[in-house]
């Protein structure tokens, strides 16, 4: 009897004896994790699963990412494969306007200078020793785009999969911290407050319908290797605007969406296992995720200001700073610091536009290096 | 998998992806405009066909 006891005491207390100060570390992470999304409201879809992902797989002895445990089928089934962060990118393509970008389409410039810190970045890490694939995908983070991220680091870094998802959504919240120190640095008072004219609609229904569809055709012949990522966000796109199958466009924004976004949040936290997260190497990502974000809105207000100069101040620099994929936090810090220095300045619509142009500028950026890397051979 | 010296690597990829990047938004920005040119709003407002949304007009 005493025996018996013994025995099934310890399957009691086998947890709190394999407990380790790493796990305990990385369950603290978690509920960080939760509680910046829960009482800041900081990118709460994604960080919640994230955060409650990472003390699921911390538990001692649950053994959930190993074979055959459920995050680890979770995780094979739609990260491994790239499944996941695609799906998410059909409701992303459904859920997004491209108006504001159609009406002035020189905007997409912007989209294409506010990738150029992931260039920058991935130039860095390759000086600091990282292999190839890895500093691609830590470049990526600087395209401010959760998805794609992933996307691009489970295909060539799963070993970084968690530090670069926790940066990416981590730093995309934090827009409104981040980019206005930046905008503030790089722009005169006299080119805050330019006054850039209301945007007048001018894009027809026939036109945002072929839009997707040229975008699609162009950019996967140019980058094939991102056909994947390009092709699931105008598939999205032409479902919306062509209007003809609203109920897959409300299940493409709605379901699919929250399914995929709460299951890749768990696949993603599942990667934060303590033995495989604290390492000096996350923080060494996390700090070339930030430096790519801060590249990416400096390179952006420094071809605004470019732009501005081309067109003889008709062109507010700070737009430069939504030229990256976070949307619509960056537009909505541009209109704010506009408003800063300029009260009669609504920037609002052309930021929308330079936001909407860095989404796609960012999955072109991702696609163009994916074609690159193939065609180094190093992919 | 070839090997690159790091700064030979990090240089094609930076040069060709920002280069890539910004020539290639370019061209789509200029395919923009041409459909705009071959698919005006006006025609389609006389037909009664289009939906596209307003922008706001500062007060």
């Amino acid at each position: 009897m005493e025996r018996a006891l013994q025995a099934g005491l310890s399957g009691l207390v086998a947890g709190f004896s394999a407990l380790t100060i790493s796990e305990v570390i990385m369950m603290a992470i978690g509920c960080l994790l939760l509680y910046l999304a829960i009482a800041r409201g900081l990118e709460p879809l994604l960080l919640l699963p994230i955060g409650f992902g990472a003390l699921l797989v911390n538990i001692p002895g649950a053994n959930l990412m190993e074979p055959g445990g459920v995050l680890r089928v979770v995780y094979d089934a739609g990260v491994l494969t790239e499944l996941f962060p695609i799906l998410i990118f059909i409701g992303i393509g459904a859920m997004t306007d491209f108006g504001p970008l159609l009406d002035n389409p020189r905007i997409l410039l912007l989209g294409a200078a506010g990738q150029f810190g992931i260039f920058l970045t991935l130039l860095i890490a390759l000086l600091l020793g990282f292999p190839p694939l890895q500093a691609v995908s830590i470049g990526v983070i600087g395209a401010m785009d959760g998805p794609t991220a992933i996307y691009v680091a489970s295909k060539y870094a799963p070993e970084l999969l968690g530090a670069v998802s926790v940066a990416a959504y981590s730093y995309m919240s934090l827009v409104p911290l981040i980019q206005p120190p930046i905008m503030r640095a790089l722009t005169t008072a006299k080119e805050k407050a330019v006054v850039m004219p209301a945007v007048r609609s001018s894009a027809s229904k026939t036109t945002k319908i072929l839009f997707p569809v040229v975008v699609f055709i162009v950019g996967s012949i140019v980058a094939p290797q991102g056909t994947p990522l390009l092709g699931t966000v105008m598939l999205g796109n032409l479902m919306r605007e062509s209007g003809v199958v609203q109920r897959l466009t409300g299940m493409a924004e709605n379901e699919l969406t929250n399914i995929v976004t709460l299951l890749l949040g768990l696949a993603i936290g599942a990667t934060m296992a303590a033995d495989k997260f604290l390492t000096p190497t996350t923080l060494l990502v996390l700090a070339l995720g930030f430096l790519a974000i801060c590249l990416d809105t400096a390179s952006g207000v420094l071809f605004g200001k470019l732009m501005c100069a081309i067109t003889r101040g008709r062109v507010n620099p700070l737009i430069g700073a939504a030229g990256i994929s976070a949307f619509p936090m960056a537009a909505r810090v541009v209109q704010v610091e506009g408003q800063r220095y300029n009260r009669r300045n609504y920037l609002l619509m052309h930021a929308m536009g330079a936001n909407t142009g860095g989404q796609i500028g960012s999955i072109m950026a991702a696609a163009i290096m994916l074609s690159v890397i193939a065609g180094l051979g190093i992919g | 998998m070839k090997v690159f010296d790091p700064v030979t690597l990090g240089l094609v990829l930076a040069v060709l992806g920002m280069g890539g990047t910004l020539l290639t938004l370019f061209v789509l920005s200029l395919i923009v405009d041409l459909l705009k040119r071959l698919f005006p709003l006006r025609r389609e407002l006389d037909s009664g066909a289009s939906t596209g949304p307003r922008a706001p007009a500062p007060s």
